[in-house]
């Protein structure tokens, strides 16, 4: 009977470590379509056209991976974006999919990663399409800041503050508060989860990612995620992941081709109509599309498809005039 | 491993002031609450006072529940024993150990696992008054996860149910100190509490307040007695 009871013990607490927190990544999967750069692996699918025009997608957070972007992969009125274009979807260092990272996760390095892949999905320099929902439509107009030679069109979703000045003009609702349910279950499960490796962190930060957008950024339909970058939005409320005074939008006037901004206008989203009209006029020339009734993923998951469709309707639009 | 959970002990919720008393077997319920694992967790507690082998150790149990958001499927409950290394009052060693249940319950999983904690406490024990420095170190020998339907479809998990070895450890080193007032303890425990090298902004420290409230002692008998005998004037304490 001993000798069972220690076998019964020596198994759960050995054998029982077999079972994933998380769906594996690059480095765990090989079967998983990666690409290599900048000193990691990157999880990057691509659908549609292979010598087509390349579209990356870029997703919010930072943190979130590009799952919650893939309704507009899908066939809406008969088109789909992927029967003209080649579809980068590409989730970012430490997010998603990809390697994971203990440092190093900052504007800076995330950068250097887009303009690697940049490189690689459009080497003879014909331009890409960038479509970025939140932070991913600021990291889209940070890099066609910097390089609005290699971008054919711009289209942002709900972007976040493109200037530290608009940011601090339009503060985030304060999220981690004491008294919220989220950080209390979150704090209690540590008892049970310990954050000491990614897996854990990516698992256990689940927890977090309903509740601390619960009572603001109200959407009709919950968007999905396959793993979030746990390092990634840790790195990000530590605040080390923006630099200080950051601005997107100094050399914009060198971008001329139309921009198409789309945003919901649900009057608890920070990040909707109301802002998009503040900062469209740091374009050349810029088209807001806002679509009625819709939450800050709703404009990407739930109402997909109608952004899917203004996508493909301003690609045609831009293509005309060049 | 075994070893080593065997090793861990508990020495939260604990009686500060020693418990034993040579003439009577005392025994204390009390509760405790500030920051720790949670914001206002309250943990119930009783623990008795023995002198075996000529030392004294303290059994007891305790019961946690987050309260600032009450959800009874956030539980932890514990049993524990500490003994008094030095038989005299002065310097104090301490050890302890204990095991615990906890629970916990959110939008994403379920779980329920078995830790260990254990640990020493290093200081001064005088008969209503103790103070010193603790280290205590808990590991969680495993648990046992069900996901919720959101945590799977949304949340991307991908499994329903699984048990995970080992998955969470703690070290807390802080200070611990109590006073006695008649029959009345107020503790407190405060300090650093380790948890995992990639803890988020959840505040590393812990601080609680408790207060017990003993009984069962002869010296208390006696001086009920000697109250009683004073106002009756006979001077004698009733047999």
């Amino acid at each position: 009977m001993q000798r069972i009871v220690v076998l019964a013990l020596v198994g759960m607490l050995v054998g029982c470590g077999d079972p994933e927190w998380v769906p594996a990544t690059v480095d765990d999967d090989p079967d998983l379509p990666a690409l290599e750069f900048n000193d990691s692996r990157f999880h990057v699918e691509r659908t549609g056209l292979d010598s087509g025009v390349p579209i990356i997608f870029l997703a919010g957070g930072p943190g979130n991976d590009f799952e919650y972007l893939t309704r507009l992969d899908e066939t809406c009125d008969g088109q789909w974006l992927g029967s003209r274009y080649s579809l980068v979807w590409w989730d970012q260092r430490g997010c998603g999919r990809s390697r994971r990272h203990d440092d190093g996760l900052n504007l800076p390095q995330f950068r250097a990663d887009l303009d690697a892949l940049v490189e690689i999905v459009d080497p003879s320099a014909r331009g890409v399409v960038l479509v970025g929902h939140s932070w991913g439509g600021m990291f889209a107009a940070d890099f066609t800041n910097r390089h609005p030679e290699r971008v054919r069109g711009l289209v942002l979703i709900e972007p976040g503050e493109l200037t530290q000045e608009l940011l601090d003009d339009n503060p985030t609702p304060d999220i981690v508060t004491p008294a919220a349910e989220w950080v209390n279950d979150f704090a209690w499960a540590q008892e049970l989860v310990t954050l000491d490796d990614h897996e854990r962190l990516d698992f256990a930060l689940l927890v977090a990612a309903r509740g601390a957008q619960g009572s603001y950024r109200i959407n009709r339909e919950e968007a999905p995620t396959v793993r979030l970058g746990g390092a990634v939005i840790r790195a990000n409320l530590g605040g080390e992941f923006y630099p200080d005074g950051y601005d997107f939008t100094t050399d914009l006037d060198r971008f001329t081709t139309e921009v198409l901004v789309i945003a919901g206008d649900t009057p608890t989203s920070d990040l909707g109509r109301e802002l998009q009209l503040r900062q469209i006029d740091v374009f050349v020339d810029a088209t807001l599309e806002v679509l009625e009734g819709s939450g800050h993923t709703d404009v990407v998951w739930a109402d997909g498809c109608r952004s899917a469709t203004l996508i493909d309707e301003y690609l045609t639009r831009i293509e005309a005039s060049r | 491993m075994i070893a080593a959970l065997l090793a861990l002990a508990v020495v939260a919720h604990v009686p500060t002031v020693r418990m034993d008393d040579e003439h009577g077997r005392p025994s204390t319920v009390g509760a405790s609450t500030g920051f720790d694992d949670a914001l206002l967790p309250v943990t119930v507690g009783y623990a008795t006072g023995l002198r075996p082998w000529q030392r004294p150790l303290t059994l007891g149990a305790t019961l946690t529940m987050p309260m600032l958001r009450p959800d009874f499927g956030d539980l932890r409950g514990s049993v524990y024993a500490e003994l008094d290394v030095n038989r005299e009052l002065g310097w104090m060693v301490r050890v302890a150990h204990g095991w615990s249940v906890i629970g916990t319950r959110n939008d994403a999983f379920s779980a329920v696992g078995m830790a260990a904690r254990g640990g020493v406490t290093v200081g001064w024990s005088a008969r209503r008054f103790a103070i010193g420095g603790e280290l205590v170190a808990g590991l969680t020998a495993f648990t046992h996860v069900h996901t919720t339907t959101w945590g799977r479809e949304i949340g991307g998990l991908p499994f329903t149910r699984a048990t995970f070895g080992a998955p969470a450890w703690s070290l807390e080193t802080g200070l611990r100190a109590g006073v006695l007032l008649g029959r009345v303890e107020l503790a407190l425990r405060a300090g650093f509490d380790r948890k995992g090298r990639l803890n988020l902004a959840i505040p590393p420290v812990y601080a609680t307040l408790g207060v017990a409230v003993r009984w069962g002692a002869d010296e208390w008998r006696d001086a009920v007695a000697r109250g009683r005998a004073k106002r009756h004037g006979d001077g004698r304490a009733p047999q």
